[in-house]
């Protein structure tokens, strides 16, 4: 999950404590106009951190990938909605449209980085179960897509990705092209990157949650 | 007891409240619609890109 959005939670959390326990330790100096203003400004801090902390409680995360189950359900309440917005912004369709996972880290929770290479390993049989298809993105820090030499910016089971012997699948996440590999190459920018993973029309497994998504293993 | 010493306080504990509940209603939306107008109305490069395809689909 975003450290900076983290940090910046605990900022406002820390901020919103001290002006309540400033008002509780000096009632008598609260002025009307400042009664509307602070209460403003601390009613929005905190639905912010409240917000945070439900989403980071309602989250799930395995090896890295994080995804939130129940996303753009109508019945979910008014909290619920604002802790998916939280890991989710943009629009999502229901579960049974598409599940959605995203990771900032690899599987020893070091930050995704073009610095180094990675290598995500679906083992045969393990690629998302769908029945539509399924789409790995890469988006850069700010979740912009990474112009690069093959303009491509997501694999998917319609990539033509190439099988190892065994039947499972590799994908290699760097910045230069793998040699020989190049099929199963999905280019990634110098700097700090994120990988979304979208399955539409998910199996049950993956409604269940009982899939899960391999890790993003550093090869170098 | 306090809140008899400065009515005042009600105040801000009402305003809290009630920001707190706009906020979390209306976070989604605004989110919602602040991607809208970005990626369905004025686009990336190409322009406008239509609901549902998003670059997503291969």
């Amino acid at each position: 999950m975003s450290k900076a959005y983290f940090y910046y939670a605990i900022l406002i959390g820390a901020v919103c404590v001290y002006f309540l326990i400033h008002t509780a330790i000096f009632p008598q100096n609260m002025l009307l106009r400042n009664a509307i203003i602070q209460g403003a400004l601390i009613g929005f801090g905190l639905a912010f951190v409240s917000a945070q902390i439900y989403a980071r409680a309602k989250a799930t995360k395995v090896n890295g990938w994080i995804t939130m189950y129940g996303l753009g359900r109508s019945s979910n309440g008014m909290f619920l909605r604002a802790a998916h917005a939280q890991l989710f912004p943009g629009p999502v369709n229901t579960p049974e449209e598409a599940i959605y996972w995203w990771t900032n880290s690899d599987s020893a929770g070091h930050a995704l980085t073009g610095a180094h290479d990675y290598v995500l390993h679906f083992p045969t049989g393990g690629l998302p179960p769908n029945k539509a298809f399924w789409s790995i993105t890469m988006g850069d820090a700010k979740n912009r897509y990474v112009a690069n030499p093959i303009n491509l910016y997501s694999v998917s089971d319609r990539s033509g990705l190439a099988q190892n012997r065994d039947g499972s699948v590799d994908i290699y996440i760097q910045k230069a092209a793998p040699m020989e590999k190049e099929a199963n190459w999905l280019p990634a920018p110098s700097e700090k990157f994120i990988l979304w993973l979208r399955v539409y029309i998910p199996c049950e497994a993956v409604l269940k949650g009982q899939y899960t998504v391999p890790p993003v293993a550093k090869a170098r | 007891m306090m809140a008899m010493n400065n009515p005042n306080l009600l105040i801000f504990a009402a305003v809290v409240v009630v920001v707190w509940c706009l906020a979390i209603y209306f976070w989604p939306r605004l989110l919602l619609s602040v991607y809208k107008r970005a990626i369905l109305v004025r686009g990336m490069g190409d322009g406008p890109i239509p609901v549902n395809t998003l670059y997503t689909e291969p």
